[in-house]
């Protein structure tokens, strides 16, 4: 069961969701010293591991534009843990900011889009990343992320 | 030409103002009135009407030729509008970050109370930052209303404060939206304040800052 925006978004579709920067989840990288998770030639990033592991994404966001939503479009394998991913936005030395969370629930065996509502003010602090966390490998399935968005509609 | 059609205008009531003074100023014809021998009324009235016309047909000459005047012998337009707004200086991010944890501070003061969900969410923060794999936070207080949380977090150090920012987004009650910001340091250490909405009720306004 998805979150009711994640539920939403994924009627409609990370088209129809006015997407303004589409990224491959490729862009990603894993944060601290794990840095075994498996890159896609199709743009996926996917956890092959027994273990949770965690990847950071650079959002491209302008302070000319009023963007708000952040989507995050992944594939949940495991029955009971999520991909929990946490858009940010902060200031330089990362003391202010603010972040949205959503995450999954359930195993799937087809992409749906998280949709993070990122900022609750219209402002945007000069550094935007998006973090998310992958599950364990379940069952010989692999969680994956295809991609990352941005709109610029407030 | 506004300021053309201004004179004009001013002009035409002006010629308005006479005539209807010299209207006004005509003696009510009374029983009572006998007027002196020398003054011949008629041709006084006469006379004033004659004024009046000729005073008219000059106005409105002088309106056609005002109509069709050069822009360039208009006298300068008189903007009656409201003063253009000057363009704000576009606000730094410590002044930003003022004005909404003002803002956010302002609105949980006046949040009511929802004992049941607040009790939950206070417990889990203090089971979260508790609980944490790594040293350096200190939980200072955690005050939960009905709509969101104000938590204060200590830490020795920046190191310690990007602990606690990697570990608890995306857990409970910290799965929503959150603004962060420096607090009052305690002592030598320094100090974050939150503000956690509760699922449900975002922090994000209707009306953009």
């Amino acid at each position: 069961v998805l979150t009711a925006a994640a539920a939403l978004a994924t009627l409609g579709g990370i088209g129809a969701a006015t997407a303004d920067s589409s990224s491959p989840a490729t862009v990603c990288r894993a944060t601290g010293t794990n840095n075994d998770l498996s890159y896609s030639n199709q743009g996926r990033i996917s956890n092959p591991n027994s273990s949770d592991r965690y990847l950071i994404c650079p959002l491209h966001r302008s302070t000319a534009y009023n963007e708000r939503w952040v989507y995050v479009t992944a594939r949940d394998r495991h029955y009971s843990r999520d991909i929990s991913c946490t858009a940010f936005s902060t200031n330089d030395d990362g003391g202010s900011g603010w972040w949205g969370s959503e995450s999954t629930s359930g195993s799937s065996t087809t992409y749906s889009t998280l949709t993070i509502d990122s900022r609750p003010y219209s402002y945007t602090f000069g550094t935007s990343y998006v973090r998310c966390t992958l599950p364990a490998r379940y069952s010989g399935n692999n969680s994956s992320i295809a991609r990352v968005a941005t709109d610029k509609s407030l | 030409m506004p300021g053309v059609r201004t004179l004009a205008a001013v002009t035409v009531a002006s010629a308005i103002g006479v005539v209807a003074g010299v209207r006004l100023a005509r003696p009510a014809p009374t029983a009572q009135v006998v007027a002196p021998a020398h003054i011949d009324d008629a041709r006084v009235l006469s006379d004033l009407d004659g004024r009046i016309d000729a005073l008219g047909d000059s106005v409105s000459r002088i309106d056609d030729r005002t109509r069709h005047a050069s822009p360039a012998l208009a006298a300068p337009a008189v903007d009656e509008s409201e003063p253009a707004e000057q363009p704000e200086a576009a606000l730094t991010d410590d002044e930003m970050i003022a004005t909404i944890a003002y803002e956010l501070g302002a609105r949980f003061a006046d949040d009511t109370h929802d004992p049941e969900w607040s009790a939950k969410a206070e417990y889990e923060v203090i089971d979260l930052v508790d609980t944490m794999p790594t040293e350096g936070n200190e939980l200072l207080s955690a005050d939960c209303q009905s709509t969101m949380c104000r938590v204060e977090v200590s830490h020795t150090d920046p190191f310690a404060r990007d602990d606690l920012l990697s570990y608890v987004p995306g857990q409970p009650p910290f799965d929503t939206q959150v603004f962060f910001h420096p607090g009052e340091p305690d002592g030598d250490r320094i100090v974050t304040v939150f503000y956690v909405a509760r699922d449900g009720y975002p922090l994000n306004r209707d009306e953009p800052l």
